[in-house]
């Protein structure tokens, strides 16, 4: 990318922003079920929170927020989430993705159950998006980054 | 129902639209995107589908316009100088003929919201419950969650949304795969360019 000015207001404002940003994204993801939202566009919102901060202050810094390697681990390990949700469903002698048969609380039954592991999914499906988004910023900007390096 | 906002959005949109075909500055052209897809979102937002204008204020005006200026900072800043198109006057011909069609064949469709349009009607044309009415009748009751959009999504849904996580993650993957590179390429990188400094 094109040599970056070091603003002091532009850093400043950014991770003064990003916190905020980032407990946004985690409320949209837990109220998904109250109002609109839910897990993609709150995952969406935490891989904004990044991305501002990796544009505003460079990687190298923001690595100390959120690791350049972190992000393709935690696409998988959204997606596992999500299809393990599903394959409990059928260890426990339901259909897959049958929520009522995703009995791991105990006293827990019917529609509460349903309204629970559709919790659970959406925390996947958020971590999901948060990951891969910024993976693809990382994969993108790689070759400039190592070019910082040396 | 609020028929001048959204005349005022669509006008703004098209605009926008426009600008971001007809300018040569790549990075002008990226803005104006992430415009019009923010007037998109505001316009889902006015007919009532407040999720899917969500997504679309974050994923369409937020993180593709990263992406895009990344894209354009890494490759050309302008677009390059186009020679003037032959046959101007057939190829507008043909676009207002297409336009013309379209137009045509909108008036075709039910109005929004007509609980008596054939996609809509409970029973269906075929006879059996209709999804829509199944889902809004039933959703909280089956899942004690009022957000009925989450329930579709997630539980009546689930498969489509697994697939759709999928699809994500294939992409990133892809990316991964194409644009990082190899841990040995990289020292071979290196050793040339240290070779090179010598």
């Amino acid at each position: 990318m094109k040599e970056r000015d070091e603003s002091p207001i532009v850093l400043i404002v950014s991770r003064i922003l990003s916190p905020f940003i980032m407990l946004f994204g985690a409320y949209v993801i837990a109220h998904g079920h109250y109002s609109p939202g839910g897990g993609f566009q709150g995952g969406a919102m935490l891989a904004a929170s990044v991305l501002l901060v990796r544009l505003a202050a460079g990687s190298r810094i923001s690595e100390l927020q959120f690791k350049r390697a972190w992000g393709t681990p935690l696409g998988i390990a959204g997606v596992s989430l999500f299809f393990g949700v599903g394959l409990a469903a059928v260890l426990f002698g339901g259909q897959f993705l049958n929520h009522e048969f995703f009995h791991l609380i105990p006293g827990v039954t019917g529609p509460m159950l349903r309204s629970l592991s559709i919790l659970v999914i959406e925390v996947g499906v958020g971590l999901a998006v948060m990951g891969i988004l910024v993976s693809i910023y990382d994969d993108l900007l790689e070759e400039d980054e190592r070019r910082e390096d040396l | 129902m609020h028929w001048e906002l959204e005349i005022t959005l669509l006008i703004f949109g098209v605009a926008a639209a426009w600008l971001s075909i007809s300018t040569r500055s790549l990075l002008t052209s990226a803005v104006t995107l992430t415009v019009f897809s923010f007037l998109m979102a505001l316009s889902f937002v006015t007919m009532g589908a407040i999720d899917v204008g969500f997504t679309e204020a974050v994923v369409g005006a937020g993180v593709t316009g990263i992406f895009i200026i990344i894209a354009i900072f890494k490759t050309a800043r302008q677009s390059p100088e186009k020679p003037e198109p032959r046959l101007r006057a057939p190829r507008l011909a043909a676009l207002l003929l297409f336009g013309a069609l379209l137009i045509y064949g909108s008036t075709g469709l039910p109005d929004r919201g007509d609980a008596n349009a054939l996609l809509h009607r409970d029973p269906s044309a075929a006879g059996t419950v209709n999804a829509a009415s199944y889902y809004i009748q039933n959703a909280y009751e089956d899942a004690a969650t009022p957000n009925m959009v989450t329930v579709i999504l997630a539980d009546y849904r689930g498969y489509d949304t697994l697939g759709e996580e999928i699809v994500i993650l294939a992409a990133g993957l892809i990316c991964f795969l194409i644009l990082r590179t190899t841990r040995e390429r990289r020292e071979r990188e290196r050793r040339k360019s240290d070779r090179f400094n010598r």
